[in-house]
């Protein structure tokens, strides 16, 4: 199945794009998203950031579904 | 509390929406509204509370203008440059609206006032420009029981959103922890459009008034996005973190270490200890960690020049005879050096210079005037 993943502020900047499709394993979890991601981008390894299911952010672990929106969210400190 | 004639004129477009009317102007003259920094953010903010007619206003920032702040912060101008901004922006806002009360303090918020600070406002405004503060505003706010209505930027994108009302998450239920210290810059470091904070702080002074007034749907327990180059917005929502929420009220008091407890404790020095020290006798070795073009280099204060990029290649020439200290132009970058030189190199008794060149200056230039006045 495929999710899409969507950045935001310095992920997207180590990512070099603000969205994109992603095939995943069918049972995946958003646990199991963070761990690609990394794998993927490993500076990402340095920033915090919470993942956000279908425009819902949650503080336990979810498993995901085809076409699920993943929006990667890191906290901005300016001001 | 009621209007008198010229504030009805004054407000008269806002008292003839039904969502607002006499009442609820008089609910926005009756409100006590805190802003924490004037800057970016603060400036639009400060602006349209004031236009609005909110009765109080407390303006937080220790910082001074300068040119660079210019491009975004547009309540200020360049006769104010090297002004306290709480100092600068009362004056300015004043001029806006007489009938508003502002209440400058030109302070750092820290773990010492927050609380105090805090209790006399209904309604926090978070528009500072770091990871500290954030978190301590969030705590500070959970244990008074305020409201807060956040903003934060990050080059072309916002993040908007209400913190601790009717129940709503709080940052650390969004955010628990502490981020890393080096992993976000903040805008002096990474440039920022100067529109930007215009849009961001327009958007918390409106979820301000909505909050005041009760009306419409704020974004409590949501998180609204914003980017200006894609013209796109989102929405997140946010839950609340119980267990997050208890570990801050499960403390009584607030304290740096539990805002920190990710970090590295690292030590600070004020202007006023060092000038003291030194001048006892005491010898220092120094780090400036900016970029070699930064200005001014203070003779005092001269030692090794490491702009942080290079720390990681250069540190083994940095001298540690005495106690070192860590410096930039606002104090910043030099605490990531001293988290750096501190966790991956096993320095100790290093210490980072409290608000950096900007306070050695502004020390001085008050020095100056003591001495004037003096004779």
């Amino acid at each position: 199945m495929k999710v899409n993943l969507k950045y935001f502020g310095m992920v997207a900047e180590v990512a070099g794009v603000t969205e994109e499709l992603m095939e995943v394993s069918n049972d995946i979890n958003s646990e199991a998203i963070s761990e690609l991601l990394e794998e993927k981008y490993s500076k990402l390894n340095e920033i915090d950031y919470r993942l956000a299911i279908n425009e819902c952010l949650n503080n336990e672990k979810v498993t995901l579904n085809d076409q699920d929106i993943v929006a990667v969210l890191p906290p901005f400190s300016g001001g | 509390m009621n209007l008198n004639k010229q504030e009805i004129n004054r407000y008269s477009r806002h008292i003839q929406l039904d969502e607002i009317g006499t009442a609820g102007q008089e609910k926005l003259k009756q409100a006590k509204v805190l802003v924490i920094g004037a800057g970016g953010l603060g400036c639009p903010v400060l602006q349209y509370l004031t236009a609005a007619g909110v009765g109080s206003i407390g303006i937080v920032d220790f910082d001074v203008v300068e040119e660079s702040n210019l491009q975004r912060q547009v309540l200020f101008n360049s006769n104010l440059i090297g002004r306290n901004k709480a100092h600068a922006a009362k004056e300015q806002l004043e001029k806006l609206n007489p009938f508003v009360k502002l209440i400058p303090y030109p302070i750092k918020l820290d773990y010492s006032n927050a609380l105090s600070l805090f209790e006399q406002y209904n309604l926090i405004v978070d528009a500072t420009d770091n990871f500290e503060s954030r978190y301590l505003i969030s705590d500070a706010a959970l244990l008074s029981n305020k409201p807060i209505v956040f903003g934060a930027i990050h080059k072309f994108e916002g993040q908007v959103t209400v913190f601790n009302h009717n129940g709503g998450p709080t940052y650390r239920c969004l955010f628990p922890k502490h981020p890393k210290a080096a992993s976000i810059p903040n805008c002096n470091e990474v440039g920022v459009v100067g529109v930007l904070p215009g849009i961001v702080g327009t958007y918390q002074a409106n979820e301000v008034l909505k909050v005041l007034l009760r009306i419409g749907e704020t974004l409590s327990g949501k998180l609204m996005l914003i980017n200006t180059l894609s013209n796109s917005t989102s929405t997140i929502g946010i839950n609340r973190n119980e267990q997050e929420i208890e570990k801050v009220l499960a403390q009584k008091n607030l304290s740096d270490q539990y805002a920190l407890s990710s970090e590295t404790s690292i030590e600070e020095i004020s202007v006023a200890e060092l000038k003291k020290r030194i001048n006892q006798g005491e010898y220092f070795d120094f780090l400036d960690v900016r970029e070699v073009h930064e200005q001014p280099k203070i003779e005092k204060l001269s030692g090794i020049n490491l702009p942080i990029q290079k720390l990681k290649v250069n540190n083994n020439k940095i001298l540690t005879n005495n106690t070192l200290i860590s410096y930039c132009q606002t104090g910043i970058r030099s605490k990531k050096a001293i988290k750096y030189l501190q966790e991956e190199k096993g320095f100790t008794n290093i210490l980072n210079l409290q608000g950096g060149i900007q306070a050695w200056l502004q020390y001085e230039t008050q020095e100056e005037q003591m001495i004037t006045k003096i004779s």
